[in-house]
């Protein structure tokens, strides 16, 4: 598939939650949530799969194609879309990325696209470390486990297996 | 609920078999549940219904004592985690000595010859899977405090500086919630938790509890919807340098030290969102914590006015 067919928005494993400008997206199939601005928002909305980027910015008034062609590469590196995107070669020899970024951030209503991810934790990462027998999460040496036994009993928490346990010294 | 007091009941009638909901019932489960099981019985803490049971009568009381004000007992047999113990030691005419062993569900926790210290993994082990899977509440990772009737949240990671923050934030004047979970419920308020502030001295991972018996006026009582979401970490040189997020990054802030994320993603980002869609969210890291504290308060009641 050519990098430059019109973007398609993936729409299979998500929870969208929209906050304002904002779009919350949760991926089930990685775990990982993603907050999309403005911006990618409003591009990310127009991706059906029939819309061109130049389409996308005609559509969007305050927002040039190299502006859209940025986003959808963000959007891309994401995972959010179908197929992988990538602007076409001649839309960055003139004007650098940055610089697209920097008219975006200052000169446009819409302001910067800004992509903020993260994975969320099993039970035992949000409690901080691997708690010792967990066993959705592997460890691969013991600095992974939480440090929940006893060193005044003689007890340290070690990697064994894959998995972190306690066990005397 | 918070405040409600365990009812404590006679072990000996507790001795039905427990068993695991279909849903969470694996074949290394049933084979572990072959064993003999003598004493069992079912707790339950915001809708999380966990089995206990333990190769002893004696061994289950001594689980059932370490219970949390907020876990209760109830009657029922089938549950959605089960924790299982076994006492080991030296059997009578025998050179060897067996550990003392815990498991969750299926999963071997932890082995020792120390029965103490299988009771802490016991205790921390319950207390995970209260916040992974109690159906009606949003447990956050995260200290809190409430401060002209709206909580302020600090979720983070263990060894951030959680707990000395909150104690900072209680001895400036604020009404203390939880160091360690920010319960939600679901009019997205942050609800008390009655579990002392546990802090830890010069790094270290071992802590000291400050009993809430000693901070009796400061103790929040009642729900309190949140106000501010802090996310800071303690660097000996930092200055603090707040930063304001917006609602879908404090949004992410949130989720990721909440243990329900992944099992119910839904649920728990719709909760998330009210929360996020009504606070302010902030970010930086910290150095001192008392002149933290008190530039946080400042905040809040800046954005009051």
């Amino acid at each position: 598939m050519s990098k430059h067919e019109n973007p398609k928005a993936k729409d299979k494993n998500l929870i969208l939650q929209k906050m304002g400008d904002e779009t919350i997206v949760y991926d089930t199939a990685r775990d990982e949530a993603i907050c999309l601005n403005k911006t990618a928002t409003s591009v990310w909305e127009r991706c059906d799969g029939e819309t061109s980027a130049h389409e996308i910015a005609t559509a969007l008034d305050d927002i040039g194609v190299e502006d859209v062609q940025l986003t959808l590469e963000r959007l891309s590196r994401s995972k959010l879309l179908e197929a992988a995107y990538r602007a076409p070669s001649e839309t960055f020899q003139t004007t650098s990325r940055r610089d697209v970024l920097r008219k975006l951030a200052t000169a446009s209503a819409f302001g910067a696209p800004l992509i903020a991810s993260i994975t969320a934790p099993t039970a035992a990462q949000a409690a901080s470390c691997i708690p010792p027998g967990d066993l959705l999460n592997f460890c691969t040496n013991p600095s992974q486990c939480c440090d929940d036994c006893d060193i005044n009993l003689n007890l340290i928490v070690d990697c064994v297996a894959g998995l972190c346990i306690c066990v005397d010294l | 609920m918070p405040g409600e007091k365990l009812k404590l009941m006679p072990v000996e009638i507790l001795n039905a078999p427990v068993e695991l909901t279909e849903r969470w019932a694996t074949p290394c489960f049933d084979k572990l549940s072959k064993l003999d099981w003598p004493a069992a019985c079912c707790v339950s803490s915001f809708g999380a219904n966990i089995g206990l049971r333990a190769s002893d009568n004696d061994l289950l009381r001594s689980m059932i004592d370490r219970l949390p004000p907020y876990v209760r007992l109830v009657d029922r047999d089938k549950c959605d985690t089960v924790i299982s113990m076994i006492r080991g030691g030296r059997e009578p005419g025998s050179r060897t000595r067996k550990f003392h062993l815990v498991y969750s569900n299926h999963s071997l926790i932890g082995r020792s010859h120390r029965i103490e210290e299988i009771l802490n993994l016991f205790d921390f082990q319950l207390n995970i899977i209260i916040a992974a899977m109690s159906p009606s509440r949003v447990f956050v990772h995260a200290g809190a405090v409430a401060w002209r009737g709206r909580a302020i949240v600090v979720p983070g990671p263990s060894m951030s500086g959680k707990s000395s923050l909150i104690k900072e934030l209680v001895d400036a004047g604020a009404k203390y919630l939880s160091d360690e979970y920010a319960i939600i419920d679901q009019d997205g308020r942050v609800e008390p938790l009655e579990k002392p502030i546990s802090l830890r001295e010069n790094g270290s991972r071992h802590q000291t509890d400050v009993p809430l018996s000693s901070m009796r006026e400061k103790v929040a009582k009642q729900p309190y919807p949140v106000g501010l979401v802090v996310g800071t970490r303690y660097r000996e040189t930092a200055k603090w340098k707040p930063k304001k997020l917006t609602p879908g990054q404090g949004l992410l802030l949130m989720l990721s030290n909440t243990p329900a994320g992944r099992i119910n993603p839904l649920r728990v980002l719709s909760s998330l969102r009210n929360v996020a869609g009504q606070a302010s969210s902030i970010s930086s890291n910290r150095g001192d914590a008392k002149t933290t504290a008190t530039s946080i308060l400042q905040l809040v009641d800046e954005m009051a006015v």
